[in-house]
């Protein structure tokens, strides 16, 4: 009961960057900055995925990642949250191609709670999606 | 002392007290600015659908042309999660105003179209009648009149057949391949070559029979289908060769010069008159001969012969429903 209501006002989360251009990894590393502030919001950072709640996906899912991302979804402990940041993560974006090189998007591999579209997203977008989804998700686990 | 009282008056400034007293977050953290270019918003009943957004994306799958049966047209809908927001749809987008509306970037005006197209359409100066239907069926602007001659601008054109759609004579505007030069130009000769065959002995015939009037028009039918078979191993496209056909016989004249040695008296009058050398004295049989393959049909021949061995014939054409209707009409220069 009280530790939904702490979460609900201090979201861990953890960026995974699965390839493409690093453009999402900036406008997120944006949001740390004094101009936006990201723990005024209560949004903590980590680097760590058992630490956090919620994991930040952006990137094609290349080769390589497929299956690391799985393993690493499987880290973080429950109740987690999942938002797949840019057109990338969507649907491969300028990427996309018939080929087993991108995994996009990124819900074939792992469940996705809410898409953030653009390439890349407003830091504000990324901010809001994450106060706006993340809470619900983490509290239907405890229903 | 002196220096602390220093450092106090230099902190306490009035700006700057001001500056820590009044400040606030700047307005376009939370909120995006009305230059930010957004993803793209469709006005559907601007579009004419001629998919230079489409063209012009470089996400795949970002944008499509979407078929409405009840507007009977198609438009652009844009797929949120694939968009990358460049705004190139909007730059090159060429209605006016713009279908699609992003950022500042509606206010860019491409100068050239950017759609890779297979057609061209040209307006036949000689067809012509200049009713100027066309200027005010085109969405774009790419028609001007000057000079009272009406021409197409091909930079702006986006191919979309309004004008043909509008134009009352057939063959006044015409739908050209900018593809496939070479193919087209063997279509032609064959077809000329054919429909100049199937003249030549039709008239014979025509000429023959007992009830034949020189004076009056011939009236023959070519079917396309004769054809058809070897254009397409030139060309594997049969919409295409069909176009190319009916481009070509809106304009089509060929003079045919029709020989009837029977006739000859072998007077060799012409032999000398011909610029060609294809006329030659056949001594066996005491008349002249034409070779048609060198013959240019300045019917120099049909003025010379007094006893009317050469006929000359201007032939029209029309392509209807996969048949090539023929009218023959005996020429109005006298022998």
């Amino acid at each position: 009961m009280i530790k939904d209501f702490i979460r609900k006002r201090s979201i861990h989360v953890c960026l995974i960057c699965t390839g493409g251009c690093n453009g999402c990894d900036i406008e997120v590393a944006a949001l740390l900055s004094k101009r936006y502030d990201l723990e005024q919001y209560g949004i903590y950072y980590h680097n760590n995925p058992r630490e956090c709640d919620a994991l930040l996906v952006t990137g094609h899912v290349a080769k390589q990642w497929q299956e690391k991302l799985i393993e690493l979804y499987n880290k973080v402990p429950e109740p987690k949250a999942v938002l797949a940041i840019g057109a990338c993560a969507l649907t491969g974006g300028i990427f996309q191609q018939e080929s087993d090189k991108t995994g996009a998007p990124v819900k074939n591999f792992i469940p996705v709670h809410a898409e953030v579209p653009g390439c890349p997203p407003r830091p504000a977008e990324i901010a809001t999606a994450i106060l706006k989804y993340v809470p619900g998700v983490l509290a239907s686990y405890s229903k | 002392m002196s220096s602390v009282i220093w450092y106090i008056y230099e902190f306490a400034r009035k700006k700057w007290i001001k500056r820590f007293l009044d400040a606030k977050t700047d307005p376009e953290i939370a909120e995006s600015p009305s230059r930010f270019r957004d993803f793209p918003q469709v006005q559907k009943e601007l579009c004419i659908s001629c998919g230079a957004c489409v063209a012009s994306c470089p996400s795949p799958g970002a944008i499509k042309l979407v078929r409405d049966d009840e507007m009977e047209m198609a438009y652009p809908v844009i797929n949120e999660s694939a968009c990358i927001r460049c705004g190139f749809c909007v730059e090159v987008c060429p209605t006016e105003p713009k279908t699609l509306k992003t950022g500042e970037n509606y206010l860019i005006k491409e100068e050239y179209r950017i759609l890779p197209q297979e057609t061209l359409y040209v307006i036949d100066d000689y067809l012509c009648i200049r009713c100027e239907k066309c200027i005010d069926a085109c969405k774009v602007g790419a028609i001007s009149s000057k000079d009272n001659i009406i021409t197409i601008d091909q930079s702006k054109c986006v191919s979309c057949g309004d004008c043909i759609k509008t134009c009352p004579i057939k063959g006044a505007i015409k739908e050209v391949f900018i593809t496939n030069i070479d193919e087209q130009k063997e279509i032609i000769n064959l077809l000329v070559k054919s429909l100049e065959e199937a003249i030549n002995l039709e008239v014979e015939r025509v000429r023959k029979l007992p009830d034949y009037d020189p004076e009056k028009l011939i009236k023959l039918e070519f079917p396309l289908s004769k054809i058809m078979e070897r254009a397409l191993e030139i060309l594997p496209d049969e919409e295409k060769v069909t176009k190319i056909v009916e481009n070509i016989t809106d304009r089509l004249k060929i003079n045919v010069i029709t020989w009837d040695e029977e006739k000859c008296k072998g007077c060799r009058l012409c032999i000398d008159e011909c610029p060609t050398g294809a006329l030659t004295y056949n001594e066996e049989k005491g008349v002249t001969e034409r070779d048609p393959d060198k013959c240019l049909r300045c019917s120099i021949c049909y003025q010379t012969c007094p006893f009317g061995v050469p006929g000359l014939y201007t032939a029209r054409f029309l392509l209807r429903d996969g048949r090539i209707l023929i009218t023959l009409k005996p020429s109005q220069i006298r022998g």
